[in-house]
């Protein structure tokens, strides 16, 4: 297995697996990287995600899957978030994996080909190192591949799949960026992929009583990211109340 | 908390009821005609003549005064001869919409909130009442306000008011006086026969009696008749009086109306004060405006149903809140923030 230059491969597609060991890349390139995974992302998101991973901890091989009540609450932003700060902060190998096969937008996010994805992996019996892209570092996307019209066929051959059990080993963590539990019909089905789903909620859009009945479909309550919290206060005001945010 | 997030979200929404409140206020204020008052001041000597009753015992004069002018001023009849006697007849007979006020006064309004229009008598009728104010000033001293669109009208019409109502009263007690000449005329006629009657009675008893008038022991008859004679003359010169009393009273009634005028209507009365009407009406406007917008703003607070703050999620859907993410209006950063 002939190993390539992180840097030097990023934004294109990777053609073979890479190794599970860690590639010593130098110290300037990785401090390149980290640079680059930086401004990838708002600062306040990253470090909201790194919060999150924080509070939720875990040792070990993990993942996490970012799902909200309804479209448009951030959960692709924070399920990127989650991914860099996995790698950036762990020095965790991170497979992000794009589950939203109906609306898929992440390759977008970093300009990436579409190319093939989970829609064209779930088809024939492929490796999935074929289809990973990096993105920064050692992050690496998973997209959705080409749209299809039977994306609940698709999930349901997904998760009978081996393609998790191969990232399992191949990665510390994989973060997946799930659909919308109300608003997609595979919201349900693709949660149950991740150990530990995320709800992100969009402040002061979403409403609570939708956000009940999303979690209400899951087995377990869900931490929850509160995105996009604004206070309309002046500071003076906020101070004065005893609201230090 | 969040009624103060809703308002600094919703500034202007809050605002605005506020700025149209006022706005409103001032432009009813401007549309409302002009104002002005003529006052006058009457020294009041006694109640008003007819009036003193046990019923109004203890009153002060000024306060029955006050009483009586109102009371007229209820009558149609009163007011219409005020109004047509001074200056506020022909006033509304060239302003028809002088008596609009509130919204029937705004140009574009009058169709709608406006009553329709009877005669020039029954304009007067409604009209009149409205304008005249009191102000005891004191037990004897009444204070009479007109208020008119006009400074002309307003002290005109002062003046016709107490011109109409001095003839009220002088009626009122000729009326009375005429009453009394009448039953002490009679009177006296009846004690004038009476008087004659004993004159003569006396007068034939003496010419029967020739030695009646000089007998020493004097006539019982003789004496009674005299004393019949003497208490008729009394009477008689008791009700002549009296008579003659009433006939003075009649003669004087003019100057016995039981006030007088101490400060006449001005020729021009005084302008209201606008700016203070003005700033009244303003702040009234002012409040209903902050009303309006506190129940728009509470209403917004009410049917919020989101999440604004990890509060919110512990407390409606007891989840745990693993981290805030504050707003992203700024685009991402090509070098994001420290690690």
């Amino acid at each position: 297995m002939s190993e390539q230059p992180i840097a030097s491969h990023r934004f294109s597609p990777v053609t073979r697996l890479p190794a599970p060991k860690r590639v010593d890349v130098g110290h300037d390139r990785e401090a390149a990287a980290a640079s680059e995974a930086n401004g990838l992302l708002p600062a306040t998101l990253l470090r909201g995600c790194r919060e999150a991973i924080q509070r939720i901890g875990h040792e070990g091989p993990h993942s996490f899957g970012v799902t909200s009540a309804l479209r448009g609450e951030g959960r692709s932003s924070v399920a990127t978030g989650m991914a860099l700060v996995e790698w950036m902060d762990h020095e965790r190998r991170t497979v992000l994996i794009d589950l939203d096969l109906a609306n898929p937008s992440l390759h977008q996010r970093f300009n990436l080909p579409a190319g093939n994805g989970i829609n064209d992996l779930v088809d024939g019996p492929t490796n999935v190192e074929d289809y990973l892209q990096r993105i920064v570092g050692d992050v690496w996307l998973l997209s959705a591949g080409r749209p299809r019209d039977d994306v609940p066929r698709a999930m349901s051959r997904f998760a009978g799949s081996h393609i998790l059990s191969q990232l399992s080993e191949w990665a510390d963590t994989i973060v997946f960026d799930l659909p919308p539990l109300l608003g997609s019909d595979v919201g349900v089905a693709a949660a149950r992929l991740c150990e530990t789903p995320v709800m992100v909620v969009r402040a002061g859009i979403t409403p609570l009583p939708r956000v009940k009945q999303a979690v209400e479909l899951l087995a377990t309550p869900p931490p929850v990211v509160l995105n996009g919290v604004r206070s309309a206060l002046p500071p003076w005001l906020r101070r004065a109340l005893g609201d230090a945010r | 908390m969040r009624f103060l997030e809703t308002f600094y979200r919703h500034r202007l929404l809050a605002i605005v009821p506020i700025i149209i409140g006022v706005l409103v206020a001032a432009g009813y204020q401007m549309a409302q005609p002009g104002s002005y008052t003529s006052t006058s001041s009457l020294w009041v000597d006694a109640s008003v003549p007819g009036q003193s009753t046990n019923a109004t015992a203890g009153v002060d004069p000024s306060t029955l005064e006050e009483y009586a002018i109102q009371e007229l001023l209820t009558t149609r009849s009163f007011a219409i001869a005020v109004g047509t006697s001074g200056p506020l007849g022909p006033y509304l007979s060239s302003h028809p919409y002088a008596e609009s006020t509130g919204l029937a006064a705004i140009p574009g309004l009058r169709s709608l909130f406006g009553t329709a229009k009877g005669s020039l008598d029954d304009q007067i009728a409604t009209y009149l009442p409205n304008m005249i104010g009191f102000v005891d000033a004191g037990p004897q001293v009444l204070n009479i306000i007109v208020t008119a669109p006009d400074p002309t009208v307003a002290s005109g019409t002062a003046k016709a008011l107490i011109a109409g109502y001095s003839a009220q009263v002088t009626a009122a007690q000729t009326a009375t006086d005429q009453t009394a000449i009448t039953y002490y005329g009679e009177q006296v006629a009846q004690a004038q026969a009476s008087l004659q009657q004993a004159q003569q009675a006396l007068s034939t008893y003496l010419a029967a009696h020739p030695t009646a008038s000089t007998a020493i022991a004097g006539d019982a008859t003789t004496t009674e008749l005299n004393q019949a004679l003497s208490l008729d003359t009394t009477t008689y010169q008791s009700l002549l009086g009296q008579y003659q009393q009433a006939q003075l009273t009649l003669a004087n009634v003019n100057s016995q109306i039981g006030f007088r005028v101490l400060d006449a209507p001005a020729a021009s009365g005084v302008a209201a004060s606008t700016k203070k009407k003005l700033l009244e009406v303003g702040i009234a406007g002012l409040l209903v405006g902050l009303l309006v917008s506190v129940l728009i703003l509470t209403a917004l607070t009410a049917i919020d149903r989101t999440a604004r703050r990890a509060e919110d999620i512990k407390r409606t859907l007891g989840l745990e809140v693993a981290a805030s993410i504050g707003s992203l209006g700024k685009a991402p950063t090509l070098q994001g923030g420290p690690l």
